[in-house]
């Protein structure tokens, strides 16, 4: 009985921990993070974009289970659901933590700028979460009548199933169409946006899966588990196809700039772009391997989540390191010389102009970190304990 | 009516007083500047560049661009930053849900955040400045406040507090070089299309599209120290 809400436990914990930290930060300011004006975005920003990942798995699930018929998808769609909202929610959550006025963000709707990549983010993202939480209403009334709820589900799916793409890629877009940040200006990172959703989403559902499925569950259920690690294998070598079309590129340039934001990728960040390019390379052949067990893959999909949230951080790290406003002074060194950007702190013995700064989250932006995290935990451990009864082997059906 | 800058290199003795006084006049918070001025190439301000006997020094203000195409306000999502009939990009510090889109957006790394509570960090060091006066437009527009707003991004207005009055910018008034020149550019008589006519200029970013307001006289300090090097 104690186990059994033991998910839930902790994710409620997660949820207290980052609630009590974000408004320490509401009263005092995000001068708590390590953020400045020169690294403007980053934590928060990073964990909002691993969440859409994350929430896509969920839903490409369930409308794949319900829209192409996919019944080895089935006794994992549901669970879907419920992970596809919890993440979304966690999305929401973690891009309110890094708004500077929290409390006017309903003037996105009052004032909108259409404009604004932004605003059309937070269109895709609402509809988004209904759609999900239309799922979930689903699954709770009408779960157990399979037939009624097949028929309402392959209806949602319609809607549901494109919506996952378009939310990754406008989720993006906002970072697309900034010309002055080369590390973004470009139309294939929306598009690998979407192909970090599917194999950040499923490899997400793979660990939670293996997690909460029982063992006699997974042996009757194998197909749904391969196939889900086959297409998400699938994603991951295009996402690396995409990488290397985007680097050869920047490579080819041979401008001073590219030639910087090279370094910064390799050389200062080295050993984040080894781990954001290992790991999910191991698991893309971890993950096409036939005949393991759910162990494996549940590993599988927590090295895919671990590398896909150093890449989200990655989308930051070199981009603000890479200073837009740069001139050529011949004689200098080096002779690209970019003008000094403004802190925003006055500390004694701090520079209060600079053009690099070395991000590294403080313990409070971690504390208010885990509000997101506790969200989905407590969500997927909430549906859990709904659907499985005492018996706990009829987990996902 | 469309405002813009022209900032004569040649004249810019890279003293800082256009920095500081826009500092005084506007209320920046500790930390925060709206406009800066360093030496081109130099780690440190006021250190020369060069190499083979050949050194040089030249300084470059940068404030907000007031681009006609501003990549900051076609990001906002709220519509806090605008462009006022006069041209001038502001922000709404009462619109302003800090984001920071625009920050990540400008080309010229100008906007500032309030990270904190300013006035604390006011209080903290003693001191306290600025023009005493809100100065909003239509509608209910509050574009610049003494006691600022945490979370909010801020940059430079063009003094709107002293335009609105039909003064100059704070930092044009107080250059000692006068290497400010500030006026309509859509007056073909003003001071400032008179030498957009007659001089070399350029803007900075120019690649970005964003096509500023702020013209740059472009310095022959190098050429000069060619001709006696030579």
């Amino acid at each position: 009985m104690k186990r059994r809400y033991l998910g839930l436990l902790i994710g409620l914990v997660l949820c207290g921990a980052g609630l009590a930290g974000w408004i320490y930060q509401i009263i005092n300011g995000l001068a708590i993070t390590d953020m400045n004006n020169l690294f403007s975005w980053g934590l928060y920003m990073g964990t909002f974009e691993f969440f859409i990942g994350v929430s896509s798995g969920g839903m490409l699930l369930f409308s794949l289970a319900y829209l192409f018929r996919v019944d080895s998808l089935k006794p994992y769609a549901k669970l879907g659901a419920f992970t596809a909202f919890g993440s979304v929610v966690a999305a929401g959550v973690a891009i309110m933590t890094d708004l500077g006025q929290p409390f006017r963000v309903m003037q996105m709707l009052i004032t909108p700028n259409v404009a604004s990549p932004l605003f059309w983010d937070v269109i895709v993202l609402g509809v988004y979460a209904i759609i999900c939480l239309v799922a979930v209403i689903l699954v709770i009334k009408d779960g157990k009548n399979e037939q009624a709820f097949a028929a309402k589900a392959r209806k949602l799916s319609w809607v549901a199933f494109p919506f996952v793409f378009i939310m990754n890629a406008v989720t993006t877009l906002m970072f697309a169409v900034q010309n002055s940040r080369e590390w973004w200006h470009s139309a294939i990172l929306p598009a690998d946006s979407m192909t970090v959703g599917v194999n950040l989403g499923l490899s997400f559902m793979l660990l939670v899966c293996a997690i909460t499925v029982p063992a006699n569950s997974f042996e009757r259920d194998r197909a749904g588990f391969q196939l889900m690690a086959r297409i998400a294998a699938g994603a991951l070598l295009v996402h690396f196809a995409f990488t290397a079309l985007e680097l050869s590129t920047l490579a080819w340039n041979g401008s001073e700039e590219s030639k910087h934001l090279l370094d910064l990728v390799f050389g200062t960040y080295g050993t984040l772009s080894l781990f954001e390019m290992l790991l999910p390379f191991l698991a893309m052949l971890a993950l096409m391997a036939k005949g393991r067990g759910k162990t494996w893959y549940g590993v599988s999909g927590l090295l895919v989540v671990v590398g896909m949230f150093i890449h989200r951080m990655m989308l930051l790290l070199p981009a603000f390191n890479s200073i837009g406003l740069t001139i050529p002074v011949p004689g200098a060194e080096p002779e690209l010389w970019s003008f000094p950007i403004s802190s925003g702190f006055f500390e004694e013995g701090q520079d209060v102009f600079i053009r690099f700064w070395d991000y590294a989250p403080t313990p409070l932006e971690l504390c208010v970190n885990l509000l997101p995290f506790g969200v989905v935990i407590a969500v997927v451990a909430l549906s859990k304990i709904l659907f499985t009864g005492n018996k706990g082997s009829q987990a996902a059906k | 009516m469309r405002y813009g800058m022209v900032i004569d290199l040649d004249k810019c003795i890279g003293c800082q007083t256009c920095a500081v006084v826009c500092k005084m006049h506007n209320s920046q918070p500790p930390g925060t500047w709206w406009n800066r001025v360093f030496t081109q190439g130099a780690q440190y301000h006021q250190t020369s560049v060069g190499s083979d006997g050949v050194y040089k020094q030249e300084y470059l203000p940068v404030s907000c661009q007031m681009c006609d195409n501003p990549a900051c306000q076609k990001v906002c999502p709220t519509g806090a930053t605008y462009t006022n009939e006069d041209g001038v990009v502001l922000v709404d510090y009462d619109r302003c849900i800090g984001c920071r889109t625009c920050m990540a957006a400008c080309p010229y790394g100008v906007r500032q955040f309030n990270w904190k509570d300013p006035e604390p960090a006011k209080d903290a060091l003693g001191y306290d400045y600025g023009y005493p006066f809100d100065a909003t437009e239509d509608p209910k527009r509050r574009v610049y406040t003494q006691d600022r707003p945490a979370g909010v991004v801020e940059k430079c207005t063009f003094c709107a507090q002293y335009t609105q009055q039909g003064e100059k910018p704070a930092c044009v008034r107080a250059c000692p070089g006068k290497a400010r020149i500030f006026g309509d550019l859509d007056d073909p008589n003003s001071e400032v299309s008179i030498l957009l006519h007659s001089k070399q200029v350029h803007r900075l970013g120019e690649q970005y599209g964003t096509q500023p307001k702020v013209y740059y006289i472009s310095s022959n300090k190098s050429k000069n120290i060619e001709e006696v090097s030579g």
